[in-house]
């Protein structure tokens, strides 16, 4: 590989960290035991997140994960960087498939602009 | 109740007899109380009659009554004069008074109604012509479309039918009503054609001039000579002649001249006063007022504008200096060199709120030190500055510091894919030694900091996470 590669490997790993910490601290402030009672309780806290943002908030979020699917970058990778810089959250989501799928779907609905 | 006067004056003015209720309604009396008083009238031989056939006044009550003739007396009523026409034609008397008493018992002004009702009396149609005919210009009435063929007569019809002008008859047969010719049958009107024609002119001509003489010594408008000119074309019958023509000028104290044109002949119109040339009169700026003969020159002088005076401003180390300019000798700008120690202190002319230099008492502008004032403005654009540039900088610094570490890690891992070696993370995780939970702290704790385990909820001393 050569240097170039590596910038721009270096490039897409500095996207996916810093959409993953943005999400990390978001999870932080709401609390581990919060989120853990509502994917317990089947809502979706990509729903919650998005309703409690304004508009401006929304079309910067919409940006950013436009960004994140030009480089290349899935939901799913995200999703798995996102607990292993949370370790906590895994437990939380484990053998909820289909709670992850339906997150999913909801946010690649919101980066299309469907919600 | 009437007075006896008032009753036979009455009476008097009656043509024929009337009845006591009549009578009594017309003085504004009784009946009862006008027949008591009837009764003791015809007792003293003042009035004749009775309720029945009605009353009339008698010589004796129409000299009781010391009064003018009546109508009855004078033989003048309608009634009379009909039979008095009657008696003319050689009627019988009693005739006549059938026949009257036939026509008053319709409307005898109707003449149609008369010529039937001297029928009904057996009138022969001689005289029924001769006596209609005479009762219709008693009233001055035409002969009606209907009486026409009946009292003109046959003959007559003949020469309507022949003649090419069945109007225009001989004799005297029109009358003037309403100042035009009527025809009322041959031989009976007043006037012949020609006669009525022109006398129905004359009078036509004399209503069209009254409203101008009544109004003698007023001003004659358009109107009123037009109308003069029409009745005099009128009069000359205008109509077979060659049409004049009239120019109507104003003439003095308001009243027109109408001159006749002739053809062929050039007419001069006189000038109007009103054209005249006037007095002309002017007035100097002193606002005196002097009368300008015709032909005699005006001669207005133009003054020179006042000088605009031009002052300048020189700034010596004594302080700003003021002098008038000269405009016959140039300006020379002295620049003071560089360093030279004198205060850039340029002075500004004060301008007041309608826009214009401030002066003072002797004229000479004021002049304002505005140089601290631009100083000051200057401190404050340059202290807006540093502060914008220090915000901004701090915000760059806080981004580095935030995105540095991410950079960092992005890079190292960017780098252990190449050798394909996953890369640790630099986040330090801690994990629980309970449930054996894997989690991440904010901040590294202090030995005495409680740590809880975000899954089984169990506390742990910073030194005992620290320490595993």
């Amino acid at each position: 590989m050569t240097i170039r590669g590596i910038l721009q490997s270096t490039g897409r790993y500095f996207i996916l960290i810093r959409a993953a910490q943005d999400i990390v601290n978001k999870a932080k402030e709401i609390g581990i035991d919060r989120i853990k009672t509502l994917v317990d309780a089947g809502r979706s806290i990509t729903e919650i997140y998005l309703e409690s943002c304004s508009p401006d908030k929304k079309v910067q979020k919409r940006r950013e994960a436009h960004t994140l699917f030009e480089v290349g970058i899935t939901p799913e990778e995200l999703w798995k960087e996102v607990i292993r810089r949370m370790p906590e959250l895994k437990p939380i989501i484990e053998g909820k498939d289909d709670y992850i799928q339906a997150e999913m779907k909801k946010i690649e609905a919101f980066v299309k602009g469907e919600i | 109740m009437a007075t006896i006067q008032e009753l036979l004056q009455a009476l008097n003015t009656k043509a024929a007899a009337v009845s006591t209720a009549d009578l009594a309604k017309e003085l504004g009396a009784s009946k009862e109380t006008t027949l008591t008083q009837l009764k003791r009238e015809k007792d003293k031989g003042n009035v004749d009659g009775n309720s029945e056939e009605g009353w009339v006044i008698t010589e004796a009550g129409k000299k009781a009554l010391g009064a003018v003739p009546s109508m009855i007396s004078e033989g003048v009523t309608p009634r009379q004069k009909f039979e008095a026409f009657g008696h003319l034609i050689g009627i019988k008397p009693e005739r006549v008074t059938l026949a009257t008493h036939i026509v008053w018992s319709g409307d005898y002004n109707d003449l149609k109604w008369v010529w039937d009702a001297l029928g009904q009396a057996d009138i022969d149609v001689d005289l029924r012509r001769v006596w209609t005919n005479a009762w219709r210009a008693h009233l001055k009435k035409g002969i009606p479309p209907d009486l026409e063929k009946v009292l003109v007569g046959a003959e007559e019809e003949g020469e309507v039918k022949a003649g090419a002008k069945p109007k225009v008859e001989e004799g005297r047969s029109y009358i003037l009503v309403d100042d035009l010719p009527v025809y009322v049958g041959k031989n009976l009107g007043d006037l012949i054609y020609e006669d009525a024609l022109d006398l129905a002119r004359i009078r036509g001509s004399r209503a069209a001039r009254q409203p101008a003489q009544g109004a003698a010594g007023q001003q004659v408008t358009a109107d009123d000579i037009i109308r003069i000119v029409n009745a005099v074309r009128d009069w000359t019958g205008a109509s077979a002649a060659p049409p004049k023509s009239y120019i109507v000028s104003p003439g003095e104290e308001g009243k027109a001249i109408v001159q006749e044109v002739e053809p062929g002949k050039p007419l001069v119109l006189p000038t109007p006063a009103a054209s005249r040339p006037g007095l002309t009169y002017l007035v100097d700026k002193d606002g005196s007022v002097k009368q300008i003969q015709s032909g005699e020159p005006i001669v207005i002088k133009q003054e020179a504008p006042l000088a605009q005076r031009t002052f300048i401003v020189k700034q010596t180390t004594e302080g700003a200096k003021i002098e008038e300019l000269d405009t016959s000798k140039p300006i020379i700008i002295n620049a003071p060199a560089s360093g030279s120690g004198m205060q850039s202190m340029w002075p500004f002319p004060a301008v007041g709120a309608d826009g214009k230099p401030m002066v003072d008492d002797k004229g000479n502008p004021i002049l304002v030190n505005i140089e601290p004032m631009l100083k000051y403005m200057g401190f404050m654009d340059e202290r807006r500055r540093s502060d914008e540039r220090h915000s901004a900088l701090m915000g760059l610094a806080q981004t580095m510091k935030e995105n540095v570490p991410i950079a960092i890690e992005a890079f190292q891992r960017a780098v252990a894919e190449v050798k394909g070696k996953a890369p640790e993370s630099t986040t330090q995780q801690y994990e629980c030694g309970g449930c054996h939970t894997k989690f991440t702290l904010p901040r590294e704790p202090g030995e005495d900091e409680k740590v809880i385990c975000p899954n089984c909820h169990q506390e742990w001393t910073g030194k005992e996470v620290l320490g595993a």
